[in-house]
């Protein structure tokens, strides 16, 4: 098992390079949540005008911002709210676009019309506009809350993605011999689709929700980037890309330091997935 | 004739989907704020202010009752009064509304006219070495956030090298010029604000040169940055879809028919492999919309990007449901366009309707 593992890993750069780099994400994540002084010494929140704008240096890798915090350690304590997010995002997505394509696929008719419907209706949002309007309106009241209700606005403009995508394989999956032959062996419809059809989903879910978390970075990103992400003075990838905008042109590396560590998580995504895509020959 | 339907259910649905999204908002709102004339007043307003804005608004009835005047008032116009600019927010519109849609639209035309030739060069030669230069460029490029291909043009261009100014659609000592063009309907004057306020056809309508030289010079980064946010998508259809056209029989039959290798790779593959990226079109536009948020906001360039993102940082309500309404409306719209172009295009297609 090990060694097909490895073999599968060695002939596909793609998987083996984005598994690489999510890998490392989370361990840093996890390591920054366990004590985050193992990486760094600095405090992320320590703020030392005497040490504002210094550039990168042995002692700070990625400088320090405008009140003196030293970068590299607040992009290490906003790793596990920018890591673990997407995954509920993508997570709640999945399970809801699931929920209604299987439902919506399997018995068809009226049900299926206006499910479909609704769907089409959400897909045709603008995003991350939606998500923006929505956390500016539930999080004006609520501030420390904004956090929770981005990721709400994700999930509501992200799940009829999986909807479609599900409703599709189901009716091609419906069309097979087999699940005739289950329906006359006596099996009841959710028996048919726990034990038939929800099987047969797992790989193109698993491509495409792999892809997805690339996608979800980005907005969460974007989201975070207009002060919708978690409240200060927990650091924010986004936020502090904003922030260091205006100390610029002197201090480039308060923003661009997070928008690079931003940009090569949603490559490791983007990269797994396409590594999974060749692997279980989804091309279509 | 055959197209009526498809507008039908189209323009049917474009309403729906805007319908929908205040329903979104206004029963989220309704939920989360106790006292809804906080939000709508912005967060400075004074006790009487509140109690005109809840007159206004009708903000003590049900949120389904506040929605239906919100619809109401929206299509004769009156989009509430921003508390930030304090002015109505139609004319925030007209005057924000038409810099984006330049700059998306040449950002989309950039994007077109760099991203198809690399398809095709990509498509000649499959895992070449261009064609694999080619997708590690555009595996980077689509994992990158908007800001960061606009922080890098920025510093770069503007702060390093001053070769480009780094912010606003103009030079700030020229002015956008008095509304011109105008249709006269029963005796009254409507001026085209959608032509007025986008600065390079304002001035170039005009003839104001230095003006023209100066939004030109202006909209260069910005709509580079956009370009290249989300860069690849059509460079990886084109591809795909020339790879499987160039690999039937009709090309082939071209080719033994002894046609020069251009022709059969102009004309009879690429156009038919040009389908499925007009469809995607629409999508890449409304990702532009959305990309120019971040974009206009890195580059203080005066759009409804940077409206949005100005009302989203002071809490300015109004302002901001009504862009996004509008927003909504053009991305509704633009896929309404491509939908009808594919089936103009497209014979298969056009019997199907």
């Amino acid at each position: 098992m090990n060694t097909s593992l490895m073999k599968i890993l060695t002939k596909n750069v793609n998987l083996l390079l984005g598994t690489i780099i999510i890998m490392f994400f989370i361990v840093m994540a996890i390591i920054s949540v366990i004590n985050i002084h193992l990486l760094t010494r600095y405090n992320p929140n320590q703020i030392n005008f005497s040490e504002a704008n210094l550039p990168p240096s042995i002692l700070h890798i990625f400088g320090t911002d405008q009140e003196g915090r030293d970068v590299f350690s607040r992009v290490l304590a906003a790793l596990p709210i920018d890591v673990s997010i997407p995954y509920i995002i993508v997570g709640a997505s999945v399970l809801i676009g699931l929920i209604v394509g299987i439902i919506s696929g399997y018995f068809g008719g009226i049900l299926d019309e206006i499910l479909m419907r609704f769907t089409d209706i959400f897909l045709a949002f603008p995003g991350i506009l939606l998500a923006l309007a929505i956390s500016e309106i539930l999080g004006s009241s609520h501030l420390a809350y904004r956090l929770y209700f981005s990721a709400l606005a994700l999930i509501i403009v992200n799940w009829p993605v999986y909807a479609r995508l599900v409703r599709g394989q189901v009716l091609q999956i419906k069309s097979m011999t087999y699940i005739t032959l289950a329906k006359v062996a006596g099996l009841g419809n959710y028996q048919i689709m726990k034990r038939h059809v929800l099987p047969h989903l797992i790989p193109i879910l698993l491509v495409y929700s792999t892809l997805d978390m690339g996608t979800i970075i980005l907005s969460y990103s974007i989201l975070a980037f207009f002060g919708l992400g978690a409240p200060p003075p927990t650091p924010e990838l986004g936020r502090m890309v904003y922030d260091g905008l205006s100390a610029l042109p002197q201090n480039w590396w308060s923003s661009v330091f997070p928008a690079l560590v931003i940009t090569l998580m949603a490559l490791g995504y983007s990269l797994a997935g396409d590594g999974l895509r060749d692997l279980l020959d989804l091309r279509s | 004739m055959i197209f009526y339907r498809l507008i039908l259910k189209r323009i049917i649905e474009a309403f729906l989907v805007i319908l929908g999204e205040l329903i979104i908002i206004f029963y989220l709102a309704n939920i989360a704020a106790p006292n809804p004339a906080t939000i709508w007043a912005g967060p400075e307003a004074s006790p009487q202010q509140i109690q005109i804005v809840t007159q206004l608004y009708h903000l003590n009835q049900p949120w389904y009752v506040q929605l239906y005047y919100y619809l109401g008032n929206f299509f004769t116009g009156n989009w509430g009064i921003s508390p930030l600019y304090q002015t109505p927010v139609i004319s925030l519109i007209e005057e924000y509304l038409p810099v984006t849609l330049e700059l998306a639209i040449i950002a989309l035309i950039l994007k077109v006219i760099i991203e198809i030739p690399l398809g095709v060069i990509s498509a000649l030669r499959p895992n070449g070495v261009l064609d694999n230069t080619i997708r590690i460029t555009y595996t980077v490029t689509r994992s990158a956030p908007p800001f960061i291909v606009a922080l890098l043009l920025l510093l770069g261009f503007a702060y390093y090298f001053h070769l480009l100014p780094s912010s606003y659609y103009m030079n700030p000592v020229l002015y956008l010029h008095e509304p011109k063009f105008y249709v006269l309907l029963f005796g009254h004057k409507y001026y085209i604000w959608l032509i007025d306020n986008m600065p390079i056809l304002n001035s170039l309508l005009v003839g104001d040169f230095p003006a023209l030289i100066s939004s030109i010079k202006h909209i260069i980064l910005p709509s580079l940055a956009l370009m290249l946010f989300g860069f690849g998508g059509i460079v990886r259809l084109t591809r795909n879809t020339m790879i499987e056209v160039l690999n039937m029989d009709y090309i082939k039959t071209a080719r033994v028919k002894g046609l020069k290798e251009r022709l059969v790779v102009i004309r009879h593959a690429l156009r038919n492999s040009l389908l499925p990226t007009i469809t995607i079109i629409s999508i890449i536009f409304s990702g532009l919309m959305q990309g120019s948020l971040v974009v206009e906001t890195i580059f203080n360039y005066y759009g409804i990007g940077y409206l949005i993102a100005e009302s989203l940082l002071n809490l300015d309500t109004p302002t901001l449901i009504a862009s996004t309404v509008i927003v909504t409306i053009i991305v509704v719209v633009s896929n309404l366009i491509a939908d009808i172009s594919y089936a103009i295009l497209d014979p298969r297609v056009r019997e199907s309707l």
